[in-house]
């Protein structure tokens, strides 16, 4: 094949160069003129100029085994918009989170779970630290503990924390994982008790009260988006329902977990039961690493969206989503039996995989905190622009599994054009 | 039949008077021996020379002084520029002849116009304001549906009356993506560019008479090069199409000194089914479809 064959001439390279550029007709295969062209003697190598795009990948090193934002398009979604910014404030309302260092001192009683008897511990000193890849103090603002009562909401379990990794990991810096609204500040309202909670014998417990007020301080404290990635099944919850329509009037974008019940007769997860009556609330569900529906994820009329929650069933361990949080050997120590039944430390830190419609929720709140920061900051029209660009998933249009779809931030923000 | 007044004062110089006609042929006449002192070629310089005599004789008799022995002075200036007599021995040779050829021409009443070839290429360049049919659209995006777009091509003119033209334009701005949501508009700063090519051509009529102005109208069709870029765009999210367009135009041409002529004119343009058509697109989402829209134009005319 000669050059004349093809329409081929050669044109200006441009400086810098020790190459020469060939313009070939368009109806011709720059693949083959390239392979054509490098079997030629006098040519060293041809290749077909490929166009390269920007493309912000975290250089974090465990980065490559988040599946879940690639899943999403999110490195092109970053490069419209990098990680929002600190003007927006997104509220964790979980187990807490561990955003300081503290020793406290707790009276650890014994107790009997699963018919073993776990004995008193006595006075013990437990360590806390802040998640290293959360950042430094100036990360959080106004933190709230509803559980004890207190200004401290300190994790005692690793769940809020890792749900809070997954809003506002530190991302791009060398270290650990990625998260998806990296330069946010986040607020930790802790509303669940968990294990230590009630060995320790915390004032107040999860109930709806409590975390309506949560939810109300969280409005009232400048958070725009509020992850919930709580639950709980039973009769509905008229208390939580009003709180989550104050929040919304404060101009607070919520985002709640479907629920994990599925095969527990996919019992109705009453938070986010609401979804579909408030302009402003989404109820999201799961997908694994191969897009389909987590064996978990809860299903029915208030499933608006999915977001990647991981399915180990499925996909294996590595099927989860992974972030930094405690290091479970060093917290869930009651799980190691009674003989090996110790204090536990919240001071220890590991990349752990967890999966669940908890880990799905966090995308959907750091989306909403792009989005935000993209200008995009009624509650509704939050809703209204995720549902819009959802990628379809299962039955066409709106379906009971996936809600109007998985969430695509890419074309979300980077909306419309006067015709694409 | 009367060709357009290419000199200011000409269309007026009948009602002035003897006195005013003189001048101007006179002013006529110095130019010419600009242009014969210029030429190289012996015929045209002779030529050159009987048409300063004939314009000296009518410039010291009175009865050329009237309407007829003026047109008819120019007469006989455009058959020696004309004749077979000419032998062109260089390119400003050429130029220098086809310049005062125009020059004459471009002094010329109706009556000597009667008598120019029968076409005559004309070249403009124009600034317009559109308002864009797409009104919500482009102010979605711009935020503003009113754009100036510049242009510029050639006229063909025909027998005096009838004309043809070739005109380019170009509309380029940046404004920013968006989202519509409840009837609230969002920007989402990221930038969206629009360009818009434009290849129009006209035919119309000039009605061109004795008076100082020329109206005109036409039509035509155009093809629009319409582009919508945005520099994080990926493959298959910029857009570069063509489309088609038809348009109607009316104006009015004022000469204002010898080569050089205004005109002011509006065109409605219509580009029907090249918006609104993808989902993405807020013009879709706003229910336009139309490219088109009225443009107010200004147009700088060279030539005669």
């Amino acid at each position: 094949m000669t050059l004349s064959r093809v329409g081929g001439a050669i044109t200006t390279a441009g400086s810098y160069t020790n190459f020469e550029i060939v313009s070939i007709d368009s109806a011709a295969d720059p693949e083959a003129v390239a392979a054509d062209l490098s079997s030629r003697s006098d040519v060293e190598y041809a290749q077909a100029r490929y166009r390269v795009y920007p493309s912000f990948t975290p250089n974090d090193p465990l980065y490559s085994r988040q599946w879940n934002f690639p899943a999403i398009d999110m490195e092109r979604a970053w490069d419209l918009n990098p990680g929002a910014s600190s003007s927006v404030i997104v509220a964790v309302l979980d187990s807490g989170v561990a955003y300081r260092n503290a020793t406290l001192r707790f009276n650890a009683p014994g107790f009997t779970a699963d018919g073993q008897r776990y004995p008193a511990l006595g006075t013990v000193e437990v360590p806390f630290a802040a998640a290293p890849e959360l950042g430094g103090q100036d990360r959080f603002v106004t933190p709230r503990d509803f559980i004890w009562g207190d200004e401290t909401p300190l994790d005692m379990d690793g769940h809020g924390t890792h749900v809070a990794g997954t809003i506002g990991q530190l991302t791009n810096n060398g270290v650990g994982v990625a998260g998806m609204a990296f330069n946010v500040r986040l607020m930790p309202v802790k509303v669940i008790d968990t294990a230590w909670d009630i060995v320790f014998d915390s004032p107040f417990f999860a109930t709806d009260d409590v975390v309506a007020r949560g939810i109300r301080y969280a409005a009232d404290n400048g958070a725009k988006v509020l992850n919930m990635s709580i639950g709980r099944g039973g009769s509905p919850a008229p208390v939580l329902r009003d709180a989550m329509q104050y929040a919304v009037s404060r101009g607070a974008f919520l985002v709640v977990s479907a629920g994990n019940e599925f095969e527990q007769d996919n019992e109705l997860n009453r938070l986010a039961e609401f979804a579909p009556d408030i302009q402003g609330m989404v109820a999201v569900g799961a997908i694994g690493r191969d897009r389909i529906r987590a064996f978990y994820s809860n299903t029915g009329p208030h499933i608006e969206l999915v977001a990647p929650g991981g399915d180990t069933r499925r996909n294996g361990s590595a099927g989860g989503i992974l972030q930094q949080t405690f290091d479970e050997g060093f917290v869930d120590t009651f799980s190691l039996g009674p003989a090996r039944y110790r204090a536990p430390r919240f001071d220890v830190f590991a990349f752990e995989f967890y999966q669940g419609t908890s880990m799905a929720a966090p995308h959907v709140s750091g989306f909403a905190a792009l989005l935000i920061q993209q200008g995009i900051t009624s509650p509704a029209a939050i809703e209204a622009i995720m549902k819009r660009y959802a990628t379809d998933l299962g039955a066409p249009g709106r379906d009971n599994e996936y809600g109007y779809g998985l969430i695509n931030p890419r074309a979300t923000l980077r909306g419309m054009g006067l015709i694409r | 039949m009367k060709g357009p007044p290419t000199f200011a004062d000409h269309g007026t110089s009948r009602r002035r008077g003897t006195e005013s006609l003189r001048n101007v042929a006179l002013k006529r006449c110095a130019t010419e021996d600009r242009f014969q002192l210029s030429a190289t070629e012996d015929g045209f310089r002779k030529a050159a020379l009987k048409r300063c005599a004939t314009r000296e004789r009518c410039a010291t008799q009175e009865r050329c002084a009237t309407q007829d022995g003026f047109r008819w002075s120019h007469r006989e200036q455009i058959g020696g520029a004309t004749g077979d007599s000419f032998r062109w021995s260089s390119p400003s040779g050429l130029l220098w002849s086809l310049a005062c050829v125009a020059a004459l021409v471009l002094g010329g009443t109706g009556e000597v116009q009667a008598q120019q070839p029968p076409i005559a290429v004309r070249g403009f360049a124009d600034v317009g304001l559109r308002t864009f049919a797409a009104r919500e659209s482009f102010e979605a995006i711009f935020g503003s549906a009113r754009a100036l777009l510049v242009g510029g091509g050639a006229d063909v003119i025909a027998r005096r009356n009838m004309f043809l033209g070739l005109r380019g334009s170009r509309f380029k701005d940046t404004g920013e993506r968006v989202f519509l949501f409840d009837g609230e508009l969002i920007r989402l700063g990221i930038p969206a560019t629009i360009t818009l090519l434009g290849v129009e051509v006209t035919a119309g009529y000039r009605w061109d008479r004795d008076w100082r102005t020329v109206p005109y109208a036409g039509g035509g069709l155009g093809w629009h090069i319409f582009e919508e870029t945005s520099p994080v765009a990926l493959d298959g999210e910029n857009v570069k199409e063509t489309f088609i367009g038809y348009h109607a135009v009316g104006g009015v041409e004022i000469p204002l000194w010898k080569w050089i002529a205004a005109a002011g004119e509006i065109q409605w343009t219509t580009v029907p089914n090249a918006l609104g058509r993808e989902p993405n697109g807020i013009s879709r989402e706003l229910g336009e479809s139309n490219l088109g829209g009225v443009t107010g134009r200004i147009k700088i005319i060279f030539g005669r």
